[in-house]
């Protein structure tokens, strides 16, 4: 069996003059949480639309599972599934009669919808209407229904959009519990920084169609060699004057010392405290680079920003200027 | 075009999903009967019994009750394409088009779900016309009146799906089929017999594949017809084939 179950070549989508996927190359093995993390608009749907064969590619090509996605579609489609930024599932059916109607499509058995409705915990509600459910219960029904072939690779676009944070971290348990038990690769698309850093084992981050960085989130933060340390101490001005001593800048207020520092930095900073009195230093901490430090420095902006544009509409703004709201 | 057992499965699936969402919604039964019984009792009994209007040895309200059924038959067909516009705006159908089943299959399962709703409302229809107006219709006549309204669900709703394929909103399928049911309802024959209409309405109502619906219907209902029933089940099959192959030439080119 292919150790990649998913690889693409320069796969490109093309809008006109837009391209929304730009000559993508991607290599995820098998059994990988593999996250692709980008803003609004960057082309991660297109990208798992065409993953799953309901987009042709302008360009490129893209295998899954050893079958070429525009070439033989129905055998890329027997092995993959995927579970939709929106809510897919139909409200006026049953979580039962949902997972039925599925398992009928897929020739799936009655033991199988049993084990589903087991492990994601709706059991209790398998007779209850789709309507009635939380949205933190039909995303859960709806990954059952993704996993009831058994596919090799589970595409999940968005899966925690919108969801509160308790019931993304419950989300977050069962994608690894499945990936973990039932050997799932899984193939996700996100805007969440800890989503990418908790879940997922490597973290492509796309913008503009392009994919700028790759690696385990580690890898994608050692790139950036700047840290943050605080000190914390009674007398900052001897500190002050070590440092200067030692050609390293630093910037004090009130008691608090902070330094902007390479790896290697850290460790002297650091012998340099433990050489003080103990009861001197109240407070040592070092800020090591986060996702989201990646994030700005592969994209030139915070990815945040993108959202909040996202959530108040230009009117909304206007309403807030004036004073309406 | 070969369909396989999972095409099969994916029909009967699909089908399956059509029924249980119409016989969830009550307002659509409770309408799905209201409707057809309004016009039956505005046309039917009041213009017919208001105006003296008979035809030959029919009173009006007997003469329309078949073109009620064909008209239920309609209005419920268009439904397929309702649904695939639902399906198509909260993309519940991206989880039907990543299963390794073809896309004619899907059509399918949409059509015969709405065959079966159809059937359902116009079965309804069909014994409260019978109780009301005091008809008589053996059970092999009866089984004729479903096989027309099967032709009737499944014509009307292809032609339903091939125009959803091509339509993004709700509102837009809305006018585009009222722009072409009420025509198709009016210039089937339903309210008046076609023998003696002026030579364009003639023409009209001579293309319109719902004329020879109702025209069945009214054989097996009445025992009295315009064409001999060859002649109209020959019609709608024929058509019922030409507007499948169109849908699903349309769903398969759409992208959805």
């Amino acid at each position: 069996m292919n150790e990649h179950v998913i690889q693409t070549t320069n796969l490109t989508k093309q809008y006109g003059e837009l391209k929304a996927v730009d000559n993508i190359n991607l290599s995820i093995r098998r059994g990988e949480i593999f996250g692709l993390l980008g803003p609004n608009g960057a082309g991660k749907s297109t990208l798992i639309m065409m993953l799953t064969t309901l987009l042709k590619p302008s360009g490129g090509m893209a295998e899954i599972c050893g079958y070429d996605v525009v070439k033989e579609p129905n055998k890329v489609r027997k092995c993959i599934s995927a579970v939709f930024q929106d809510h897919t599932s139909d409200e006026w059916l049953t979580g039962w009669e949902y997972l039925h109607l599925h398992a009928g499509i897929y020739n799936a058995s009655e033991a199988r919808i049993e084990e589903l409705l087991k492990l994601f915990n709706l059991k209790d509600w398998e007779n209850t209407t789709i309507k009635q459910y939380s949205s933190g219960m039909r995303r859960r029904l709806e990954i059952a229904r993704g996993l009831i072939h058994c596919p090799e690779v589970l595409f999940l676009d968005e899966p925690t959009l919108g969801l509160d944070v308790q019931t993304r971290q419950m989300i977050w348990s069962y994608i690894e519990s499945l990936n973990r038990e039932e050997g799932v690769t899984v193939f996700l698309t996100t805007h969440y920084m800890e989503e990418a850093d908790k879940l997922c084992n490597r973290v492509a981050i796309i913008d503009g169609g392009k994919i700028v960085a790759l690696g385990t989130s580690e890898e994608l933060k050692s790139v950036l060699d700047h840290n943050i340390v605080t000190i914390k101490v009674k007398n900052p001005e001897t500190v002050m004057q070590i440092l200067q001593e030692l050609g390293v800048e630093s910037e004090t207020q009130g008691n608090t010392v902070q330094v902007h520092t390479t790896n290697s930095g850290i460790s002297e900073i650091y012998d340099l405290v433990r050489g003080m009195q103990n009861d001197d230093v109240e407070l040592f901490n070092v800020k090591k680079p986060t996702l989201d430090d990646v994030f700005i420095h592969y994209t030139g902006r915070d990815i945040r920003d993108e959202v909040s544009e996202h959530r108040h509409h230009p009117l909304m703004r206007k309403g807030f200027r004036r004073g309406f709201i | 075009m070969e369909i396989s057992v999972s095409d099969l499965r994916a029909i009967r699936a699909v089908s399956y999903r059509e029924v249980i969402r119409f016989l969830r919604a009550k307002s659509r039964i409770v309408s799905s009967i209201a409707i057809p019984l309004i016009w039956f009792c505005a046309f039917g009994l009041g213009l017919g019994s208001a105006f003296g209007v008979r035809h030959g040895s029919l009173e009006y309200a007997e003469f329309l009750a078949p073109g009620i059924v064909a008209m239920t038959a309609l209005f419920a067909s268009t439904l397929s394409g309702i649904s695939i516009i639902v399906d198509k705006e909260f993309g519940i159908i991206k989880e039907l088009l990543i299963a390794p089943v073809s896309r004619f299959s899907l059509v399918l399962g949409k059509l015969m779900g709405g065959m079966i709703t159809s059937l359902l409302r116009a079965i309804m229809i069909t014994i409260l016309f019978c109780v009301i107006l005091e008809l008589h219709v053996g059970i092999l006549d009866f089984l004729g009146v479903l096989l027309v309204i099967s032709l009737i669900a499944i014509g009307f709703g292809g032609f339903a799906i091939a125009i959803a394929t091509k339509m993004e909103s709700l509102e837009g399928f809305g006018l585009i089929v009222e722009l072409f049911v009420m025509p198709i309802f009016f210039l089937s024959g339903a309210f008046f017999p076609i023998e003696r209409l002026p030579g364009w309405l003639s023409t009209a109502v001579l293309l319109n594949p719902l004329t020879y619906g109702v025209d069945g219907l009214r054989l097996f209902m009445l025992g009295t017809s315009s064409f001999s029933m060859l002649h109209s089940l020959g019609v709608l099959i024929g058509f019922d084939v030409a507007v499948m192959l169109l849908a699903a030439y349309f769903f398969e080119r759409s992208g959805v």
